[in-house]
């Protein structure tokens, strides 16, 4: 067959695929069946050849004859069809280990050549990862039909003509090596590498055809693919979409002559381009444009051509906002799947038992069904929401990074929200991870295969899952890669079968799995997404190509480490010149082929960055070139449609308001407040009505070290121990004291944060290290005090349930407080009451109480004076006073303070006047009229104490926390 | 040809007009479009250079005027001349554009990228390296610190720890170190290996007594006991007494800070040869002096232990942290740019390296640097080997260095306008100075002038004696008189005073509420121009926001406004909160009394266990549909709720959503959270207002122009936290001593340390130059008008501190402050506030304005055509039914999948059993080729199995020929592709029986199916229920040949062939 008949046209006037597909039909047809049995057609892309099988139906059915159908297959799997293998083809991930194997081994003075980092501590996955990179450059490489070494050739002669700017035959060098060594560690193994294979065939002619190969649309080849078609020579034809007079522009098989498609003009409208803005402008052009279309043209009809993917997000919120149905071609990659999150979760979980990575592990919905919804589950672990809650609380207690190894115990087992969450990691443990936990830690690869799919098996086997739900089709689609990606694993060779950790040999399989896709399920009609590579074929009788910009369209490389453009040309790689011909050539049989295409071009990318327009569009005359420059950067032009109004009025007023309620009301009385209430009410009764009365306090599970109110939890435990140990709290001997505070702050810290403190943050550590510090001055300043003539009389003290009426208007209110000590001086006969404060500051009780100068102070806390009132009128369990003789005496309050200045640890007196306490008391009886009142009115200008960015967002005061307003120390 | 200038362009002059001129007159001349490198310092100014030289040429292409003109603008030279003819244009400009992918125009960064990229293999930088997003960098620099802290030996870090906090003892510890470390790995990372380094101090000082309590003991009391000048009735003087007592105390309790601050030690240290040392008008002197001045001795000891201290500390938190961090940088491979430069300047720089034109694809031989001042030192480091290259001595490139010193405002963050100095000190730069301004009126051009021209002299400037002076001539080395280009731009130029200042706080609610009236005041006033708030703070862009919506008047910010401007946003993410937390009662009540609990059904906020169930609801929808998806059905849902307004912002969070589905996305919906709270879009509406710091105006111009934070204190370091001190012998050499941060009142302690003063007057003399550059960069964005608002005076008294308040005052207003000022006075005025009356408002290319709606789209209905749905038959295995999860893993007989295909292909041979299989070798070629991985044993096995089977009658039987009518015909292996309504179904018939009729036509047929499961024979349960599992398939199969060869249903059949147990069944 000379070179003339391989070649068949087809029309650019209309699309391709039909073409095609009525031409096969014709050409195969014999007694009423158009047997295309041993056919073997050959596509671009997957879409295209979907389309195509669809089309061969019509089209026999048309012609009334029964179709046996071709093969269809894409133009990567062609040389597979014209050799056999003498030796089985190692998997993907066989290939990869090899690679991995080799560059373990190969000797550091060659490796440092091309690679700095001889990652001998690498785990496994880690050498993978570098072992992918060093593939996907040998598969490249040798689709253009060489092996590095043929590189080290092509550097050297290439370099020395000067059409090479250096000469990189050395990394080649090295890198050949490695290639050589790859190929014998699979040999070894009883594989062959399929692209050395093809190479193999091709160099020693065992090709042989299969049948008629049909090529359609094929517009570039790989130098290695080409090789073994023309080695095969007869059986191959080509169609090409093009008309007679370029028909000079396509080589023997139907692929693009660069060369002679440069400088070749594209008759493009004006009016077919459109030049927006951004991404979401692009969205609405399309949008736009459908709407344009009055309604003539199914979903099915449409297709949008996204060369950049990120105009996609756009896309499909526009399109489907307008009730359009839109698919993505590119279908939802694994990564996105529930059970590869599953198994990334477990991955990092079982990566050193973080509580970050079991937070998250836990939340994944199916491990949440699973280990925490079962119904009949005990207690709080079958209740929704409340496992999670304890688990937020409890991690808030107790602050662990790590949770203890499963046979340990979890701090705060026993207490409070422990039990819960003790539950909750047994659950983890034992009933999901089993396999994983199991001795050895370290298995051979091959050995984590059944385990990993034992844990997939757990969580998913319970669930009913059919085909035909959408959710779950896709489910099992990615169950079904993911599975594959860890039998790739089960019949490993020796020497690839490495020992690791379940950790790594997860992240290995993630590897493997990660980049596939699960098709998009064409289940309804839709408006599909597709990339550029796909558009040319696709037979939409409309269609909308965006981003019509550089560097995707045409596509463009700039700078590799490896393979520079000048080295990609001198290997026969496509090159920007080949890609700017293809490209142009694609556009161009667009161009004429579709009943209707627009071309969206952007000025800006998503984060704002200028975009270029795409050099297609300048394949035009000088003065068109002028005109369109003007027209992308000129002023001229705005966003296309700027008279568009923003839409319908019909619900111009929200509903939203902030905050939801401007005015609390209580329905029921409040009978008492906490005496650290009134400095809330006294900062903004509305804020504190919010949390007081609606509940409203946030929790959150992402503090790294503790903050101070957990800070002072701690050293109030530890001094409330200190305190109830009467021979302590009367101790004089600050060594000795020193000592016992010493060990209580220890025995305080393993309640807490468990035995280990290598569980919990290395910042709490310190802090625990800082609290120390502050108790050792503590305990001096205590010697000081009791040798001073003070004796401590009572240590949290109480209120009585209710608290202790305190007498506003004719009524009382109950006050409640827990003092934390109460001192007195027999020889003075004074009495103190003493708070302990832990903040940073360590401010004076008048710097907290009262704001303001001079004398137009106010008070702004109440605590102390409100502690003085309480100490003659606090009674024991039996209702007796419990210092009747404070009644009269005098009565000192202040703070013992433990601030991070540790010259400043002491007591700090409050110096008020009785006319001062007489104010604050006025004060305070204030509060409680506004409590009794019952209506908490929100005011705009009110500030908060401690600004709460969800607190303030429910507010709608939200946007004023400009960035890195963040609270202070305190 | 080669053009080497420097040109130092002022604000306005046109510098990206002369910069895209210089690139034009190279191609012009026909350099190629990849010989030419040109850097900006943002992308949006790159984008504008390449955006100026493209369109000046097309313009040159289309008109005879434009060409005549850019024929003269861009020539290089006199010689040759450019042809003055659009078609000589559009030849240039059709050849830039067939190269536009290689015309470099970039941020240095985007370019240090790509280099860095180039190697990163040579590098060690991990595959798939890129630059970190925000959070990301945050937790790797949140984890390097993590593991100083670690450290085995906690004594040594608390000792750190202590030594970083001046001995305190404080509770935040991770935060407060995270925020301390950035700024002293600035100095470390910048530090001269053979210097003293952070050790500087204590080399300086050496090492203090030990027994200083005891020493201070005694001094005090000596100090008590020392004679004081005595009253004319020959009491001691009981003002000095007071202070004799106080410097004693303050001796006796080590408070050296206010030993040195104030009282008598205070006034020995402002001691100076012609002012010797008084208080109260008698010298000091005498043995008091002489003890005043051995316990200042002791002061310096103890202050100097305790600063060294500190500054051990910092070097060693900085070196344990530089470990950790740089292990992770190469771990993750996640860098921030200035890793990616430090790169560079690594071991070998790349700049050095022979083949990096090679890899870069590059043939750069032309450098053109824009905004040269805001280079830093390490970007100039890794930039010089390449200068070297194209511009050095040897070499032919042309160089072009735009450079204003005046708008270098960067200097926090690493800028150093030196460089700028530096560059032209190593190549011969032809020197340029633009400072006519294309841009802004005469009359605010006038006011510029009259701040800025005799700044030096300004009280405000010089009347701390801290040197600041000499700073500020510096910098207006680079000042000449602005001049407008045009004369006739109508302007107004406005100083007013506020209301007075509340407090000393940066943010001024009643000023911002002031400005905010006048700024409604001048929307109305000159519609459609646009205006532009410049603040110096944050902080005030979000209170001037908040003020003006206040009055009505919308306004956005430079950048976009937080998303969390709008109610439905933050209601939406109080519910996605509820996923992760749903204790969370805040967030619970927001959802439950808003409109989002009516769309999601929960309205009780103290119902937990609907939290949780909701949360888990939509914690589902999120991974299985999308944020996207699961965002987009909620904002359907809220749409009744919102106003127009809304419903843009809901769907800028649902585009959010869809962007965060493109990426990697993350385990936890906290992390989108955090997210939609940092995203910033453009607010919708169009906005004539525009609100930003000055740091963002860079590059900008407004209409007008308003300044309403000019009060906060200039020249001093504002945070809380202050940077430590470095010392360069030079301003672009490596940093050769490192002190920590030191209180300005304990400096004169150390005047005999010339480092650390000079180190201190460095920090100064860059804040100056930022805190000037600022002012000068705001003042010049105005195109027409400037209002500037000051505070009025408290009590009638200005404020004391220096503040560019101040400096407007005094240099536009002299002698205001006799006059006493009110809110609501004049200050200064010029030019025609009407102004707008004269000129047309502009038009101007507006971003995109998000649209609260869209109409929807209808689209033509009707039965698909293109892109079936697509199924095989193998797939309607029990269709509803649950599908068996062990066969999708293969993790039950996984190997019995592989042996099914190969008893499949061997079937296959089969046309008859009577003729039998067909020979062992050509068996066990045909599994080879099936299943290579299958061993010759199990190969073997799986024959015999199979021959065993077809032995089993029933099996036999219905392969058989004499089971059949005469001239039946068998398919094997039949593939179809047929159209099922709107489905394509696509497989293969195991075996097809055809039956035909005397003519040959096809009358009947039956599709048999080989299952290979291994099923007990005698359980009939199991095995009715395969059959039932399979039923759909069979029934798939017949329609499919019945379609094919258009034989009604009924006549065809179908039976299954179970090998295992050896049966055949109906179905
Ligand atoms: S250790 Fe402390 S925080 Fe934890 S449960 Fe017990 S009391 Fe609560």
């Amino acid at each position: 067959m000379t070179e003339a008949d391989r070649i068949r046209l087809l029309r650019w006037t209309e699309p391709a695929l039909p073409q095609a597909a009525r031409l096969l039909v014709r050409e195969y047809t014999a007694d009423g069946v158009a047997d295309l049995t041993n056919v073997h057609v050959v596509l671009p892309g997957a879409g295209a050849g979907r389309r195509l099988k669809e089309l061969l139906v019509e089209a026999s059915a048309e012609a009334g004859v029964r179709l046996v159908p071709p093969r269809v297959v894409t133009l990567g799997q062609v040389p597979e069809l014209l050799y056999t293998v003498p030796r089985p083809i190692a998997s993907e991930a066989v290939s990869r280990l090899a690679w991995a194997a080799v560059l373990r081994r190969a000797p550091g003075h060659r490796l440092d050549l091309v690679f700095r980092r001889r990652p001998d501590s690498l785990a496994v996955h880690e050498w993978a990862l570098l072992a992918r990179e060093l593939r996907r450059l040998h598969r490249e490489v040798a689709s253009a039909g060489h092996r590095f070494n043929d590189v080290v050739e092509i550097c050297r002669a290439a370099a020395a003509a000067k059409r090479l700017s250096w000469n990189d035959a050395d990394r080649w060098g090295v890198l050949s090596e490695i290639q050589h060594e790859y190929a014998a560690e699979l040999d070894r193994a009883g594989f062959a590498d399929r692209d050395l294979a093809r190479l193999e065939a091709i160099g020693e002619g065992r090709l042989e055809s299969p049948g008629p190969i049909w090529l359609i649309g094929v517009s570039e080849m790989p130098g290695v693919t080409r090789r073994a078609l023309e080695g095969v020579g007869g059986a191959v034809r080509a169609l090409v979409h093009a008309t007679e007079d370029v028909a000079d522009r396509f080589d023997a098989l139907g692929c693009v002559i660069p060369e002679r498609w440069h400088g070749v003009r594209l008759p493009l409208d004006e009016a077919q381009i459109e030049v927006v803005e951004e991404p979401g402008d692009q969205a609405d052009a399309v949008a736009r444009l459908l709407a344009g279309l009055d309604g003539t043209r199914a979903a099915d009809e449409i297709v949008v051509g996204v060369p950049d993917a990120e105009v996609v997000p756009w896309i499909a919120e526009r399109l489907t906002d307008a009730g359009v149905p839109v698919r993505d071609a590119a279908g939802i990659s694994v990564q996105k799947t529930a059970p590869y999150r599953l198994l990334s979760a477990v991955a990092d979980f079982l990566e050193g038992r973080r509580f970050e990575a079991f937070a998250a592990l836990v939340r994944h919905p199916d491990v949440a069904q699973r280990v925490a919804g079962r119904t009949g589950g005990e207690g709080e672990l079958s209740r929704p929401g409340g496992w999670l809650t304890a688990l937020d609380e409890w991690y808030g207690d107790h602050l662990p990074a790590r949770l203890p190894p499963a046979e340990q115990s979890i701090p705060g087992e026993g207490e409070r929200r422990g039990p819960v969450v003790a539950a909750l990691l047994a659950a983890v443990d034992d009933e999901l991870l089993l396999p994983l936990w199991d001795e050895p830690a370290e298995r051979l690869l091959s050995e984590w295969t059944l385990p990993v799919l034992e844990l997939l098996e757990t969580v998913y086997g319970a669930r009913e899952l059919q085909q035909n739900r959408l959710r779950d089709r896709r489910l099992l689609r990615a169950l079904e890669i993911l599975a594959g990606a860890v039998h790739a694993l089960d019949d490993l060779p020796d020497g690839l079968d490495t020992r690791c950790t379940a950790t790594q040999a997860l992240r290995l399989i993630l590897e493997e799995a990660r980049g596939r896709a699960i098709p998009a399920d064409p289940v309804h009609a839709a408006v599909e997404l597709l990339g550029w590579l796909e558009l040319h074929l696709d037979d939409a009788p409309v269609t909308v190509l965006t981003g019509v910009n550089e560097p995707r369209l045409p596509e463009s490389v700039s700078a590799d480490a490896f393979l520079p453009d000048t080295l990609r040309s001198e290997l026969g790689l496509v090159d920007n010149r080949a890609r700017y011909a293809r490209d142009l050539y694609r556009l161009t049989a667009l161009f004429h082929s579709t009943e209707t295409l627009h071309l969206i071009a952007g000025r800006r990318s998503a984060g704002g960055d200028p975009l270029r327009p795409s050099r297609l569009l300048f394949a035009t005359d000088p003065e068109t070139v002028a005109r369109r420059v003007v027209r992308f950067y000129g002023e001229e032009e705005g966003t296309g449609d700027p008279g568009a109004a923003p839409g319908p009025e019909e619900a111009s007023t929200s509903d939203f308001r902030l905050p939801p309620e401007p005015e609390i009301r209580l329905t029921e009385p409040i009978e008492s407040l906490r005496v650290t209430d009134f400095s809330a009410i006294l900062a903004d009764p509305y804020r504190w009505a919010l949390e007081r009365v609606r509940g409203c306090s946030t929790l959150a599970d992402d503090a790294r070290e503790m903050d101070g109110l957990l800070f002072g939890s701690l050293a109030h435990n530890v001094l409330q121990d200190f305190g109830s140990d009467p021979e302590l709290i009367a101790g004089t001997d600050p060594a000795r004291l020193r000592g016992a505070l010493d060990k209580l702050l220890d025995a305080r810290v393993v309640r807490r944060f468990g035995r280990e403190m290598a569980h919990t943050y290395p910042a709490v550590r310190l802090q625990v290290e800082q609290l120390r510090a502050r108790l050792h001055r503590f305990a001096d300043w205590h010697a000081d005090w009791i040798a001073s003539g003070w004796e401590v009389k009572g240590v949290e003290v109480g209120t009585p349930k209710g608290g202790v009426g305190f007498e506003v208007d004719g009524r009382p209110l109950g006050l409640r407080a827990r003092l934390d000590r109460v001192d007195h001086h027999p020889e003075t006969g004074r009495w103190a009451v003493l708070d302990y404060k832990t903040s940073d500051r360590g401010e004076t009780p008048e710097r907290t109480h009262r704001k303001g100068r001079g004398d137009d102070k106010e008070w702004v806390d109440l605590q102390l004076p409100l502690y003085r009132w309480l100490l003659p009128r606090v009674t024991d369990d039996d209702g007796r006073p419990r210092y009747p003789q404070a009644a009269g005496a005098e009565v000192d309050v202040g703070y013992v303070l433990l601030p991070r200045s540790l010259d400043d640890v002491g007591e700090s007196l409050a110096e008020w006047d009785a006319a001062a306490m007489e104010d604050a008391l006025e004060t305070a009886r204030d509060v409680v009229r506004v409590v009794r009142e019952g209506v908490f009115t929100f005011a705009a200008d009110r500030k908060p104490r401690w600004p709460d960015e969800e607190m303030e967002s429910l507010l709608g005061l939200g946007q004023l926390l400009a960035a890195g307003t963040e609270g202070d120390d305190e | 040809m080669s053009v080497r200038e420097m040109i130092l362009a002022s604000a306005g002059s046109g510098k990206t007009f002369r910069i895209s001129s210089r690139i034009i007159g190279l191609l012009a001349a026909g350099e190629e479009p990849g010989s030419v490198f040109a850097s900006t310092f943002t992308r949006k100014a790159a984008g504008e250079i390449l955006d100026r030289v493209l369109i000046r040429m097309a313009k040159a292409a289309l008109s005879d005027d434009e060409a005549r003109e850019l024929s003269q603008h861009a020539a290089l030279g006199p010689d040759p001349p450019l042809p003055p003819d659009p078609v000589f244009w559009r030849g240039v400009l059709h050849d830039t554009v067939r190269e536009l992918h290689r015309l470099d125009i970039a941020t240095l960064d985007a370019f240090f990228v790509r280099a860095v990229n180039s190697f990163a293999f040579d590098l060690g930088l991990p595959p798939g390296w890129g630059i970190a997003d925000e959070p990301t960098a945050d937790r790797l620099r949140s984890e390097a610190l993590d593991e100083v802290l670690d450290h085995e030996d906690r004594g040594a870090i608390l000792e750190l720890l202590r030594g970083l906090h001046a001995g305190d003892a404080r509770r935040a510890v991770h935060r407060l170190v995270a925020r301390e470390v950035d700024g002293i790995l600035d100095v470390h990372r910048a530090l001269d290996p053979d210097g003293p380094g952070w050790g500087a101090l204590r080399e300086a000082v050496g090492d203090g007594p030990k027994d200083v309590e005891d020493r201070c003991r005694v001094l005090a009391e000596r100090i008590e006991a020392a004679p004081i000048p005595l009253t004319k009735t020959g009491q001691p003087d009981s003002r000095w007494a007071k202070a004799r007592t106080g410097a004693a105390e303050r001796v006796r309790s080590g408070d050296w800070h206010s030993y040195v601050k104030g009282g008598l030690y205070g006034k020995l240290l402002a001691e100076t040869a012609d002012q010797p040392a008084e208080y109260y008008n008698r010298p000091v002197d005498g043995e008091l002096r002489e003890l005043l001045e051995e316990a200042g001795t002791l002061a310096r000891a103890e202050v100097a232990r305790q600063l060294a201290v500190r500054a051990e500390a910092m070097g060693r938190l900085a070196e344990q942290y530089e470990a950790s961090f740089g292990r992770r940088l190469v771990e993750t491979g996640q860098l921030a740019f200035d890793d990616v430069t430090r790169f560079l300047t690594d071991r070998t720089p790349l700049g050095e390296r022979a083949d990096l034109f090679y890899r870069l694809d590059g043939a750069t031989r032309h450098i053109l640097l824009d905004e040269f001042q805001d280079t830093s030192l390490l970007q100039w480091r890794a930039l010089v080997p390449l200068t070297d290259r194209l511009i050095g001595d040897a070499a032919e490139g042309a160089a072009v260095v735009v450079a204003d010193p005046k708008q270098s405002i960067y200097g926090w963050r690493g800028a150093a306008p030196v460089v700028v100095e530096a560059v032209s000190e190593r190549y011969p730069l032809g020197e340029d100075r633009m400072t006519r301004s294309w841009r802004s009126s005469p009359v605010v051009l006038e006011a510029v002038n009259k701040v800025f021209a005799d700044i030096h002299r300004v009280a405000a400037v010089v009347d701390k004696g801290d040197g600041v002076d000499e700073v500020t001539a510096q910098w207006l080395e680079s000042f000449d008189e602005h001049e407008a280009v045009y004369h006739d731009r109508p302007g107004y130029a406005l100083l007013q005073a506020g209301p007075a200042a509340e407090g000393g706080r940066a943010l001024q609610p009643g000023l911002c509420r002031f400005a905010a009236a006048r700024i409604a005041e001048l929307v109305e006033r000159h519609p459609g121009h646009s205006i532009g708030v410049l603040t110096r703070k944050n902080e005030t862009v979000a209170r001037m926001i908040f003020e003006l919506g206040r009055l009505g008047v919308a306004a956005s910010e430079e950048g976009g406004t937080r998303l969390t401007d709008s109610a439905a946003v933050v209601g939406v993410l109080a519910l996605l909160r509820l996923v992760d937390h749903p204790g969370n009662g805040l967030a619970r009540y927001h959802v439950a009394r808003t409109p989002v609990g009516a769309a999601v059904g929960y309205t009780d906020p103290a119902h937990l266990e609907g939290a949780g169930r909701l949360g888990r609801r939509v914690c589902r929808d999120l991974l299985e549909d999308g944020y996207g998806s699961t965002l987009a059905a909620l904002a359907t849902e809220l749409r009744e709720a919102c106003d127009v307004r809304e419903r843009a912002r809901l769907r800028q969070l649902v585009e959010l959503g869809y962007r965060w589905d493109a990426g990697a996305g993350s385990a936890r919906v906290d992390d989108f959270v955090r997210l939609a709270l940092a995203t910033r879009a453009e607010s919708p509406g169009e906005e004539p207002v525009r609100v930003m710091t000055v740091h963002r105006s860079k590059g900008l111009e407004f209409d007008i122009v308003v300044l309403p934070e000019l009060h906060p204190p200039l020249f001093s370091s504002s945070g809380l936290d202050q940077p430590p001190l470095a010392y360069r012998a030079h301003p672009n050499a490596p940093v050769t001593h490192a002190y920590p941060p030191i209180n300005k009142d304990l400096l004169p302690l150390f005047h005999d340390v010339p480092e650390l003063q000079e180190a201190r007057r460095q920090l100064q003399a860059g804040r100056v130059r930022d805190d000037l550059g600022q002012l000068y960069v705001a003042m010049t964005r105005a195109r027409h008008a400037l209002h500037m608002y000051v505070p009025a005076d408290r009590d009638g008294k200005p404020s004391e501190s220096r503040s560019a308040a101040r400096i407007l005052r005094e240099t536009l207003s002299p002698g205001a402050e006799e006059r006493g000022i009110v809110e609501g006075t004049v200050l200064y005025e010029g030019g025609d506030p009407d102004w707008s009356r004269r000129v047309e408002a502009p038009r101007r290319r507006q971003g995109r304005t998000p649209k609260g709606d869209h109409d929807s789209i209808t689209l033509a209905g009707g039965p698909r055509s293109r892109v079936l749905r697509r199924r095989s038959p193998s797939s309607e295995e029990g269709s509803d039914a649950a599908v068996d999860l062990s066969l999708v893993l293969g993790l039950r007989g996984g190997r019995g999948l592989t042996r099914g295909t190969v008893v499949h292909a061997w079937l296959e041979q089969v046309e008859w059993i009577e003729d039998g299989l067909p020979e062992e070798e050509s068996l066990l070629g045909i599994a080879a080729a099936h299943a290579p991985e299958m061993s010759r044993d199990e190969v073997r096995l799986a024959l015999d199995w199979l021959r065993d089977r077809l032995e089993v009658p029933e099996i036999r039987d219905t392969l058989s020929r004499a089971h059949w009518p005469e001239g039946a015909s068998i398919e094997n292996e039949l593939a179809f592709l047929v159209r099922d309504g709107e489905v394509l179904v696509e497989g293969f018939v195991d075996r097809l029986v055809l039956l035909h009729d005397a003519e040959g036509r096809v009358t009947g047929a039956e599709v048999l199916d080989y299952k290979t499961d291994a099923i007990d024979a005698e359980d009939s349960e199991a095995l009715a229920a395969r059959v039932a599992f399979y039923a759909p398939q069979i029934e798939a199969y017949r329609r499919a040949v019945a379609g094919l060869f258009g034989l009604e249903m009924d006549a065809v059949s179908g039976r299954l062939l179970m090998l295992g147990p050896g049966v055949v069944r109906r179905v």
